[in-house]
């Protein structure tokens, strides 16, 4: 294109920016849009138009403009792109919701996710335009023209719009392909797509699942028309928007929008989801997954997204937002309140001291005369320091089984995993320093390089995982606390001499901390006496063998579970009962 | 006796043509101005019609049973479809209407009336013909194409595009096969989930 032209083009596009806005509200502002050359288009982006929801900006290439035939309608197209920002996604929270609930409803197509979650935005931006703005969509819709004959999934959308807009059948969609009927799905379509106008996560899982059944053959979806007229989102890192990870409804089951009592009024509800503790021998549990998004589906997403491309970043995630909710609260500072100063007795007044200071009663008694140096007089104060008792929080050594029979932590949701994140980062809100160590058979030990107050750090060693037996690190017990070093980790006992509390979290595999060659061995009980803060066993076994382990373990403390999932509630008092300062003295 | 057909165009495809007849827009405006009194229960919907006949209706030659006409509509008078007939009666009244009073027999209004509420009452409550805009443009067009009119200014071809767009039997129709495939689809996900549980804790291995 030449460079007239563009500057025209481009100062036309500017001119309609303020039209643009304007049907979205009267008082919404925005930077103006960024006109670009198609070659400076950002990579992986293969459309027109692209929206950045971190910067809330809108970009558009003028060159492919033109070529579509575009350039007659500016304020459609950035109007467009303006509702990307307003309405659907809005932010970054909402897109990253989108999209996990678009993958829930494409099942085994979720690396669809993206463009899909693309096109039902466009379905919601489109028809809020459309008809309430009053700009020309059709239009839009005309000049890119009709979809091929094997483009199903853009023939439902182009259909759809005819239907939600009174056009004429056929207008958008082109000529009907008998073997591919979508006047059905378009007809629901049209009604999910006014049902669900404002809430652009509510009907997302249902467009994916309408889509993934009417395209059942995987071969069929040809992304190439998708991707060049659907708007691209463009991110390129930054933080991680909060509550995805511990959000149930996130991973409730998608419903097909015809069983939508939202979007079909007279369908009933579904026999089980009223009553969720009612018997489901019938099916499959409709609340199988009540703690949302496991941590492999989440990592998924935020790689989607473009946010996260590190699984165990993500899984560190996971976990720290799970365990917020258990963690104990925050310790205020203390600081000894400030009492009345006590008055004492009267000294000189020397020159050079604040002349207020001087007490004028006094002074006189002294002498009628006042001759500064000599006879002026200020009154003394002493103070009364409060004595506090000194709250020093104990350190936490923390040992995690790793072995066989628990679950990897990075892929599924593990309750033990959990627990550990939430102790620890209890110990580290309360001021402590933590050392975590996950282990499972011999040399498969992987921890933090001694104790850290780095939350990172500790929760990197808290989601590793090995699966392999059961071998309790004895040797990194001991250089810890007993200060005789290792082959690969010299060590010395932690410097400062604070009480640490060791705890240790497995099941029937812990008799390895006290047995070594089949005997029975003290160095654990030695190293819970350097320790001087305690230390716990708390094991995944059964009521009847308690006993017995409590008779190996000594001076620790055995604690028992039945299930992995009851560690959590567990973790969660024995936080507070250890670290919970100030409650811990009102309780006693 | 049909009275449209000496207006029909011969179109083809078998079908009795219709012909043009008042604006679409001004047939809805007149339904959303329906008055209040048709849903008073106190009101003979039966003597309404009747007296809605006569005043609109073609005469018959030599006078006749003016209640004669109406009689068809005697079940539908009474229970909830009391009021749709009501709206058909002020609809026929209103000002988009006007210019066609005198072309259709009684017994053709009958039943034009009958089929409206015995088609689409059955899925569009009356309360809808006149509240929501979608429902109002649903009615009015399959009143005009069961009266043998299109909505002026529109083909043939374009009315009836519209009106099977439109049309809420043909949609729930539609909408309970989907339905019904979703179900089954879904119990059979669920036995092939159940089947593989049960496969699954068959195999488990305890560590």
């Amino acid at each position: 294109m030449k460079a007239q032209e563009r500057q025209q083009l481009a100062a036309r596009w500017h001119a309609a920016w303020p039209d643009a806005l304007a049907a979205w509200g009267s008082h919404l502002r925005l930077s103006s849009p960024e006109l670009i050359r198609v070659t400076d288009r950002p990579q992986g982006v293969r459309s027109f138009a692209w929206f950045n929801l971190r910067d809330v900006r809108v970009s558009i290439a003028l060159d492919l403009i033109k070529q579509m035939g575009l350039s007659g309608l500016p304020t459609e197209i950035l109007a467009h792109e303006v509702g990307h920002h307003v309405l659907s996604p809005g932010d970054l929270g909402t897109a990253a919701r989108v999209l996990i609930r678009m993958r829930t409803g494409l099942v085994d197509r979720d690396d669809l996710a993206p463009v899909m979650a693309n096109l039902w935005s466009d379905l919601l931006i489109n028809d809020r335009l459309q008809r309430r703005a009053g700009l020309r969509m059709d239009e839009v819709w005309r000049q890119i023209g009709p979809p091929r004959r094997e483009d199903t999934v853009m023939r439902l959308v182009m259909r759809t719009d005819e239907l939600l807009w009174s056009l004429p059948t056929g207008s958008l969609a082109g000529p009907d392909v008998p073997d591919r009927p979508v006047e059905r799905e378009a007809q629901l379509l049209a009604r999910a797509v006014r049902a669900y106008a404002d809430d652009p996560v509510g009907g997302a899982a249902g467009f994916g699942a309408l889509v993934r059944q009417l395209v059942p053959d995987p071969e069929e979806m040809p992304m190439l028309t998708l991707s060049r007229v659907v708007c691209h989102q463009q991110e390129d890192g930054g933080g991680i928007p909060t509550g995805l990870a511990s959000d149930p409804s996130l991973a409730a089951p998608a419903l097909h929008p015809s069983i939508d009592p939202r979007v079909v009024p007279s369908v009933p509800a579904l026999p089980g989801s009223d009553e969720p503790g009612a018997d489901q021998g019938s099916g499959p549990v409709t609340n199988e997954r009540p703690h949302g998004l496991e941590p492999a589906a989440y990592a998924a997403v935020l790689r989607q997204l473009g946010l996260e491309s590190d699984p165990v970043r993500a899984a560190i995630a996971w976990y720290a937002e799970n365990a917020a909710p258990h963690l104990v609260p925050f310790p205020s500072t203390v600081s000894p309140a400030h009492p009345d100063p006590l008055l004492a007795g009267l000294t000189d007044w020397d020159v050079g001291e604040d002349l207020g200071a001087i007490d004028w009663p006094g002074s006189l008694v002294r002498s009628p005369v006042p001759i500064p140096g000599v006879t002026l007089q200020r009154r003394d104060y002493l103070s009364d320091a409060g004595t506090e008792p000194d709250r020093v929080p104990v350190d936490l050594d923390l040992y995690l089984d790793s072995s066989g029979s628990i679950p990897d932590p990075q892929r599924q949701r593990s309750p033990l995993a959990l627990a550990g994140a939430i102790m620890a980062l209890s110990a580290l809100r309360a001021g402590a320093r933590v050392q975590a160590t996950t282990w499972a058979g011999p040399n498969e030990v992987a921890g933090t390089d001694g104790f850290t107050e780095n939350a990172d750090e500790v929760l990197a060693a808290v989601v590793a995982y090995f699966g392999g037996s059961t071998s309790f690190p004895l040797e990194h017990l001991m250089a810890t606390h007993l200060g005789t070093g290792t082959q690969d980790r010299p060590r010395e006992r932690s410097a400062t001499g604070r009480r640490c509390h060791i705890a240790v979290v497995s099941d029937s595999g812990v008799n390895s901390m006290f047995l070594r060659n089949r005997e029975t061995t003290s160095e654990a009980a030695d190293c819970l006496v350097a320790a001087r803060g305690g230390g716990s066993l708390i094991l995944n076994l059964g009521q009847s063998s308690r006993k017995q382990y409590a008779e190996m373990a000594g001076d620790y403390d055995v604690y028992t579970v039945s299930t992995w999932d009851d560690l959590i509630p567990f973790a969660r008092d024995f936080a507070a009962r250890v670290w919970d300062l100030e409650n811990a003295e009102n309780r006693r | 006796m049909r009275a449209a057909t000496h207006l029909a165009s011969s179109e083809p495809g078998g079908r009795t043509g219709t012909a043009p007849g008042p604006a679409l827009a001004d047939l809805m405006r007149d339904l959303a101005a329906t008055p209040p009194d048709v849903w008073d229960p106190g009101v003979d919907a039966l003597a309404l019609w009747s007296d809605t006949l006569a005043d609109v209706a073609r005469e018959r030659p030599g006078g006749g049973d003016a209640h004669g006409p109406a009689e068809p509509l005697a079940q539908l008078a009474q229970g909830p479809t009391r009021a749709a007939i009501g709206i058909l009666a002020a609809l026929l009244h209103g000002p988009a209407l006007r210019p066609w009073t005198g072309w259709w027999a009684p017994e053709r209004l009958t039943e034009t009336a009958q089929r409206m509420v015995g088609t689409l009452a059955a899925y569009v409550p009356p309360t809808q013909w006149v509240a929501d805009s979608r429902s109002r443009e649903e009615a009015a067009r399959l009143f005009l194409d069961l009266l043998g009119l299109r909505p002026g200014g529109e083909s043939e071809a374009v009315a009836t595009d519209r009106l099977t767009a439109l049309s809420s039997p043909a949609l729930a129709a539609a909408l309970a096969e989907l339905a019904q495939e979703q179900r089954r689809a879904a119990e059979l996900a669920a036995q092939l989930a159940d089947k593989r549980a049960r496969e699954a804790a068959a195999r488990t291995t305890y560590v």
